[in-house]
């Protein structure tokens, strides 16, 4: 999308179905966007557009419903969706991280959490022996911030908290440097407090381990934040695509606008909160053109349900899709 | 003295206490709720917010009947509900509801719609003649903004919006004076919240409801309360007016907390070391303040003394010693 | 419902399971049609014939049709398994509930009474409580269910303890309605399909448990076409006679399995986790395409792209 050569994940004309048994779920639709190194990279949309099935998909953890209709994911030039699962087992962790969203469940619960960290090592041989092992495990819990680490080490996940148990996970996923870090949703079961000091932490070992962070999240101000570019989805489609700032300050795409205008906000006026009208349409037979279409209040009859938009661009960074521009 | 009692308080909370035995099995106790004085007032929403385990739900509760209290007394309407009878806390709970914050656990599963939204009518006023309740059930669907073919239908078929908006006609239904709203939108998307956010402003006002809003999104919180409460471990921290409080939050936690909220109009300056987190154990006999670990106003006093109530302005108060020496 | 049912129809064992069923019910109501001969006719001239064109089994010791003895015997087979599995059900349901909701030191109490019941082997506790009350068909049939009983009181209280953390039924509490309310109202409903699959997958078990019973003499008496008793009768003449233990045998083997076919494809299809990620198989029936429509709509929460 953008100009620059060094992207390091290329996603284009990404088409996902997933078989059920009431039919053909069409859950991403024409998704195309790219990753820029050692940047943050935000994935918006609420539930159901199919944000997290494009992180999935990246990294080929997809159920066995799921079927890729065509498109490239392209890591480096290399297209991943070509990968045996035996290339993508060496790939997993070691390219490409990923931090899910329950920190509950992203630990194995029979497990000391230095056993999780050691196993990890060894699964991508990148410690010598076990001392080595344990010193680069070591290094990492302190890395992010964990108080005691020496303590945690011996410790069961079930003793931690969910803040500190997300820094286990996140310590896990950066154990072999990998260039790009897919975190889907990783804070929102996290109170408030540590959700802020858990994003602080990224944003600092980002920059330490020179790596992208592909960032999915529902919450658009946490993309404000900790992200320089981002897209936005609904029901499989890229609404809007570019420069954070851009598209914060002038949106778009009537979704986009949508989505804005219901973020009630604590800095300022209490302006009034609008909604979105209507439902997100089922995936299995959706609506052909815009999948927005329905809802939107600005609905070319005619255009919107019958064509899918084309990307145009707007600003040097700011691209939208939509029939109306 | 920590409580604000004026005269058309709906409820009066005092030195409300709920003490929950321990897991660990000893002699030890969760305190979820620690000593709460707060009043709530007839016509407003009051919100009450916290981070998760900081009692606001148990508050919640108490306030419903829900629990039997350790210490203190609820106080509504004028009557004592602490040691009353389940008879008579029938009548008081007449003029009460609540609704919950995961519509998909709320409504059962096997219940049609209009047996759900009429289930406090059959409850809580013994009616059953069929015809007019059914005319209050389409009346009372109609409000939220659903309509009648959706009665004879099952939960499964709504998406999470719509099935809190069948959650809020069940709970407008029987007219309650007052009603807890645990996280109501909580589980919902934006665009959705905002319109199921309007929808009980829209409903309060029209039948003149007092809410009591629990939520530990500032955002919501900013949006429809007018008083807001912050809880911390078990007790209040401040209590201000919403506009009050979001300008000059100033006790210590509230600070943080406003401080941890993402902004989408303005970025933040993130803060260059990120701090480790304090994890508090359950079962931590602190003498002073609770919030001492994390606080970043500490002083060695704070350790030894609890801190005590002051007032700062109209309706503002703050349960710190440091936040009014600072000014 | 529907859902379900095209689950079940589209899994091809379930299918299997449902036209053994169906078959089994054809012949409980349909016996004096099915049949050639009556059941309970001696014809000693005729006995130990091997199967042939007039008697499709052949015939038994007395020269009775076993054939149609078979069909007439599915009523009693399905009459038994049916009331067992119903008492069992309903006295299960009964002390779970009690127990389930609300729970507490009482409820445990009440399941560690239950759990003594199951610490003894099923079997041999029914032959002794069968051989106590007498050997009846009726009696058997109480001794089963005796035995049967606290599985159900297991399943339901199981069922309860995790119900009654949901919402609705602290809802119900708030609007103060009395424990037996909320136990009918909000904790049994949801126990129900649960409940339901396990009644199913042990309708063919009881209907075993029964002819084992009736085998030993415990159950059904002679000259009730019973399959267990036949079976018992055929001991005798097993080296020469083979068709008299066989066929019997046969039909209790097909029933049992296809009332487990049909239970585990049942228990598949109400599993909430199995149901979304279903592999998309044709549409066998295209009838079923018009409620595609009807449940695109509920399905859309389902998120699919989870």
């Amino acid at each position: 999308m953008t100009s620059t050569n060094n992207q390091i994940l290329q996603v284009k004309d990404l088409k996902l179905n997933f078989k059920s048994y009431l039919g053909l779920a069409e859950v991403i639709n024409n998704v195309s966007f790219s990753v820029e190194a050692n940047t943050w990279f935000g994935l918006a949309g609420e539930s159901g557009c199919g944000k997290s099935v494009t992180a999935f998909s990246i990294l080929k953890l997809l159920p066995d419903s799921a079927v890729i209709e065509s498109g490239q994911i392209l890591y480096k030039d290399q297209d991943i969706l070509k990968k045996s699962e035996r290339q993508m087992l060496r790939f997993r962790g070691q390219e490409i991280s990923m931090v899910f969203q329950d920190p509950q469940t992203s630990l194995s619960p029979a497990m000391r959490i230095g056993d999780q960290l050691i196993e990890t090592l060894e699964v991508h041989r990148k410690a010598r022996g076990k001392a080595d092992a344990r010193d680069k495990a070591l290094d990492m819990l302190s890395r992010v911030k964990i108080n005691s680490p020496r303590l945690r080490f011996r410790q069961y996940p079930h003793e931690l908290s969910g803040g500190m148990k997300q820094r286990i996970a996140i310590a896990i996923a950066l154990l072999c440097q990998p260039n790009l870090l897919i975190a889907d949703e990783f804070t929102t079961n996290l109170d408030v407090t540590i959700q802020d000091e858990i994003i602080k932490l990224v944003v600092e070992l980002q920059k330490e381990f020179n790596m992208a962070v592909l960032f999915i999240t529902h919450d658009l101000a946490l993309i404000h934040e900790s992200c320089s570019r981002m897209a936005i989805m609904y029901a499989g489609q890229i609404m809007e695509i570019g420069a954070v700032e851009a598209i914060f300050k002038s949106p778009l795409n009537p979704y986009t606008k949508g989505l804005l205008a219901a973020v009630p906000v604590i800095t300022g006026k209490v302006e009034k909160l609008q909604g979105i009208g209507g439902f997100v349409p089922s995936l299995i037979n959706p609506p052909s053109g815009c999948r927005f279409n329905t809802r939107c209040p600005h609905m070319i009859k005619g255009v919107c349900d019958r064509k899918v938009p084309d990307v145009v661009k707007i600003g040097p960074d700011h691209y939208v899709y939509c029939h109306l521009f | 003295m920590g409580n604000d009692h004026m005269e058309n308080t709906l409820i009066q909370l005092k030195e409300l206490k709920k003490y929950f035995p321990s897991r660990l099995g000893k002699k030890k106790f969760t305190r979820a709720v620690d000593g709460v004085d707060l009043s709530i007032r007839e016509g407003e929403v009051l919100g009450l917010v916290g981070e998760s385990g900081c009692g606001k739900t148990t508050l919640g509760n108490l306030i419903l009947g829900l629990h039997t209290l350790t210490e203190g007394d609820i106080v509504f309407e004028g009557r004592s509900i602490a040691g009353m009878k389940p008879r008579t806390l029938k009548e008081v709970r007449k003029n009460m509801n609540v609704i919950f914050q995961d519509p998909f656990s709320s409504l059962n599963p096997r219940m049609t719609i209009v047996d759900i939204v009429k289930e406090p009518l059959v409850e809580i006023s013994g009616r059953s003649v069929k015809k007019d309740v059914l005319a209050e059930v389409i009346e009372n669907i109609n409000s939220v903004g659903l309509s009648e073919e959706h009665l004879f239908r099952y939960p499964h078929e709504f998406s999470g919006g719509q099935r809190q908006r069948i959650a809020i006609a069940r709970a407008i239904i029987n007219r309650p004076g007052f009603i807890v709203l645990d996280e109501p939108t909580s589980g919902l998307d934006v665009s959705v919240q905002a319109q199921i956010l309007n929808l009980l402003i829209r409903l309060k006002k029209k039948f003149n409801i007092t809410y009591l809003f629990i939520s530990h999104n500032m955002g919501v919180v900013k949006y429809i309360c007018d008083r807001v409460a912050v809880m911390y471990l078990g007790q209040i921290v401040e209590v201000a007016r919403s506009e009050d409080l979001f300008e000059g939050p100033r006790h210590p936690y509230t600070k943080k907390l406003m401080a941890a909220v993402p902004d989408i109009r303005e970025k933040k300056i993130k803060a260059a070391g990120a701090q480790v987190s304090d994890e508090i154990e359950e079962d931590q006999d602190i003498e002073g303040c609770r919030f001492y670990p994390r606080c970043q106003h500490r002083r060695e006093e704070c350790l030894y003394y609890p801190p005590r109530w002051h007032t700062i302005g109209a309706e503002h108060r703050v349960f710190c010693d440091r936040a009014v020496e600072d000014s | 419902m529907k859902r379900t049912t095209r689950l079940v129809v589209d899994s091809p064992l379930g299918v299997i399971g449902l036209v053994i069923i169906i078959i089994l019910l054809l012949c409980v109501f349909l016996s004096p049609v099915l049949a050639t001969h009556d059941p309970y006719e001696i014809d000693i001239p005729n006995k130990l014939e091997p199967p042939s064109r007039s008697n499709w089994f052949g015939t038994d010791s007395v020269g009775r049709d076993i054939y149609s003895r078979i069909i007439y015997g599915s009523r009693y087979s399905l009459l038994a398994g049916i009331i067992v599995v119903v008492i069992g059900v309903t006295i299960g349901s009964i002390v779970g509930l009690l127990a389930g909701y609300p729970g507490g030191r009482g409820g445990e109490w009440l399941m560690r009474i239950t759990d003594i019941f199951l610490a003894f082997p099923t079997l041999i506790l029914a032959i002794a409580l069968a051989s106590t009350l007498g050997p009846s068909f009726f009696n058997s049939m109480v001794a089963i269910s005796i035995v049967y009983w606290p599985k159900y009181a297991r399943l339901v209280y199981g069922q309860a303890l995790s119900i009654k953390e949901r919402d609705f039924v602290l809802y119900g509490k708030l609007l103060g309605e009395s424990s037996f309310k909320i136990r009918i109202r909000h904790i049994y409903p949801n126990a129900f399909s649960a409940l339901m699959v396990q009644a199913t997958l042990d309708l063919g078990d009881a209907i075993l448990f029964f002819a084992a019973l009736s085998f030993l003499g415990l159950g059904a008496q002679p000259p009730t076409p019973d399959w267990g008793a036949m079976i018992s009768f055929a001991q005798d003449y097993m080296t020469v006679s083979w068709w008299m233990a066989l066929f019997p045998g046969l039909a209790i083997f097909l029933v049992v399995l296809g009332f487990n076919l049909l239970g585990d494809s049942l228990r598949d299809a109400l599993d909430p986790r199995l149901r979304r990620l279903k592999e998309f198989k044709p549409m066998r029936f295209t009838w079923l395409g018009n409620f595609r429509k009807l449940v695109s709509y509920a399905n859309k929460e389902n998120d699919i792209d989870k």
